[in-house]
């Protein structure tokens, strides 16, 4: 049995290995993800920085602004003669102000563009809101605090910021797919291929059964889509100790050892992936069509990172949802929820086993000659 | 030996194969003739075990192919209509994986490829790959995959289609070759001129039926034709008469 599965294997490997053009598939997605995400991580720090960096602002008033050129200069803006963001401040401002009324301002910019200079803008102003009416009160012999009836102390209980949430989310979305985008031009040409090129008749005469035709290929398409994935883990931790991580704010904890546990977190569930593919591959009578369908379960896979956490902690035992959430636990550091699930395994073997079975039956069909 | 006893196969409405019965002696080559679409692939790939026909039975070399489809594969040697090769792999790395399917070790897929290559002389092609190949070339790739375990039941389909004169003279020199080392040879062939130089036996089919069997001068005798193109002709007219007018009684 076995003899007959090593020499599909030698065969298939052989010829994925002369197949430049998969191989440069398989390993384009493995090292591009890695490098994406350290030039997101850098992209989003670098505008990060020069948003704080260069805060600028032209504030335009036909009577006195002092008060809020003062302000936002103590906050360490530039007043400029022209800026991207500009806040017209109203003629009687400073007048109302003394007399305890509103001052109003308007503040003009292109919010698709200068978003996070505004809303930073916005904070400041907010800022010397506050300050004005606690001096009011305060003149009035009234404590500040009794402005605010309910002090709202916002603890967040997980571990993990929102942005490190979000950032582990885009890295899951590398790690989870490499596998299936790695093992992906190999399994389709091991199976659409070959019944595209018409030389699934030969074999099929050979004495083989169709279960080690099967499970030979499988094992091709899961040596590359384990490569694929240690690739990816291993530039992630590369990449993300260059990124400037710290600098967004995000706590990432990947090193070896959660490159280890992530990896042995992964086996069931790329051994189920790369059985699915194989078995909705051979519906495919040719590789372009093969590569269609292969897209269309890639899109569904990305699709499960974005669940709601809600139903991702309700259903954190079942396979693919299981791994997503221990993963993002690993990564973050956090602990919380991370669960062991047999039950995962157990069904990511059972997916792996009836994709065998039913890909075995389904290279067996006559109408699979062409 | 090949014995194929009231086979049927059917697609939907379409009766592809009708009632076929084959008995091919080991040392003999056999021939369906049959025009397009008559049921001699159906047939073929039904003693390749790689479709089942809906009834009937079938033994290679005393294997029910049914019962024991492996086993009786690993009696047969196929040569395909299209040849189903893989241009990224070389001719001799065709024989070495069809060799290891067939639990061959590896000396013993050296030794038959230095035999087939000179057999065949296909010493220009061994370490090439098979993309780029022409017709001829690729014809030997596939008979030598067909050849690399011995087996002592060959079948070949439609296997002069597409070559040149030369190539098709080598081929005919290694079936005869075939047959003297006592192998049983059934191939389906168009081509009348090879079918009547080649076959000991040949069995005429029409819509998926038996219509005439025996050696060529037998079958040109009891047509009462000239030559064997004509006898097909008349078989086939005769047993197309005779279906309308079952046909019409019904």
């Amino acid at each position: 049995m076995f003899k007959q599965i090593k020499a599909i294997m030698k065969k298939e490997l052989r010829d994925a290995s002369r197949d430049l053009n998969s191989l440069f598939s398989a390993l384009l997605y493995a090292v591009m993800g890695p490098v994406m995400l350290f030039v997101m991580f850098t992209f989003i720090a670098a505008e990060q920085k020069e948003v704080m960096e260069n805060r600028e602002i032209q504030i335009i008033s036909q009577g006195s602004s002092q008060l809020i050129e003062n302000h936002f200069l103590s906050q360490g803006f530039s007043v400029t003669d022209s800026s991207k963001i500009i806040l017209y401040v109203s003629d009687d401002f400073e007048e109302n102000i003394s007399k305890g009324l509103s001052g109003s301002v308007t503040l003009k910019a292109d919010l698709s563009l200068n978003y996070k200079e505004v809303m930073l803008v916005t904070r400041t102003l907010k800022l010397l809101n506050k300050t004005i009416a606690y001096q009011r009160m305060i003149a009035r012999g009234v404590a500040p605090s009794s402005g605010s009836a309910i002090d709202i102390q916002v603890e967040d209980r997980n571990k993990v910021s929102f942005q490190s949430s979000m950032m582990v989310k885009m890295i899951l979305i590398f790690i989870t797919t490499a596998g299936l985008y790695s093992s992906m031009s190999i399994a389709i040409d091991m199976t659409s291929g070959e019944r595209e090129r018409l030389s699934l008749e030969p074999l099929r005469t050979q004495p083989v059964s169709e279960r080690r035709i099967i499970l030979g290929k499988l094992f091709v398409a899961l040596i590359f889509a384990f490569i694929g994935t240690f690739i990816t883990l291993g530039l992630d931790v590369i990449a993300l100790s260059y990124a400037p991580v710290e600098e967004l704010g995000i706590r990432i904890a990947i090193d070896f050892t959660a490159v280890m546990k992530v990896m042995i977190l992964l086996i069931p569930f790329i051994i189920s992936l790369t059985a699915i593919q194989i078995a909705i591959t051979l519906f495919a009578k040719s590789y372009k069509e093969g590569m269609t369908y292969m897209m269309i379960f890639t899109l569904i896979v990305t699709g499960i990172n974005f669940l709601p956490e809600k139903i991702m902690v309700g259903y954190s035992s079942f396979p693919y949802i299981n791994e997503l959430v221990n993963m993002k636990q690993l990564l973050t550091g956090g602990i919380d929820y991370v669960v062991f699930a047999p039950l995962s395994i157990f069904l990511h073997l059972i997916i792996a086993a009836f994709c065998v079975y039913y890909a075995a039956l389904k290279i067996g069909k006559e109408r699979m000659l062409g | 030996m090949i014995i194929v006893k009231d086979l049927y196969k059917s697609y939907g409405d379409v009766k592809a194969v009708n009632g076929i019965n084959i008995h091919c002696e080991k040392g003999t080559i056999t021939t369906l003739l049959g025009a397009n679409g008559s049921g001699k692939t159906t047939v073929l790939r039904s003693l390749a075990g790689v479709i089942k026909p809906d009834s009937g039975s079938i033994h290679l070399g005393g294997i029910d192919v049914l019962d024991d489809t492996i086993t009786a594969q690993k009696k047969l040697g196929v040569f395909p209509d299209l040849f189903g090769l893989y241009p990224r792999l070389t001719t001799r790395e065709h024989l070495e994986y069809f060799g290891e399917l067939h639990g061959m070790s590896s000396s013993l897929i050296k030794e038959r490829t230095e035999e087939i290559v000179e057999a065949l002389a296909m010493d220009d092609i061994i370490n090439r790959r098979t993309d780029g190949f022409s017709q001829g070339q690729r014809m030997k790739v596939a008979l030598s995959r067909a050849m690399i375990h011995h087996p002592e039941i060959l079948i070949f389909d439609e296997p002069t289609r597409g070559l040149d004169v030369f190539s098709v003279r080598l081929l005919r020199g290694i079936l005869r070759s075939l047959r003297d080392q006592g192998r049983c040879i059934l191939m389906s062939c168009h081509v009348m001129a090879e079918v009547e130089d080649l076959s000991d036996q040949i069995i005429m089919i029409a819509d998926g039926h038996n219509i005439a069997q025996g050696g060529a001068a037998d079958i040109i005798k009891s047509s009462g034709q000239e030559n064997l193109e004509e006898a097909f002709v008349y078989f086939v007219t005769k047993f197309r008469k005779e279906k309308a007018a079952g046909e019409k009684n019904v």
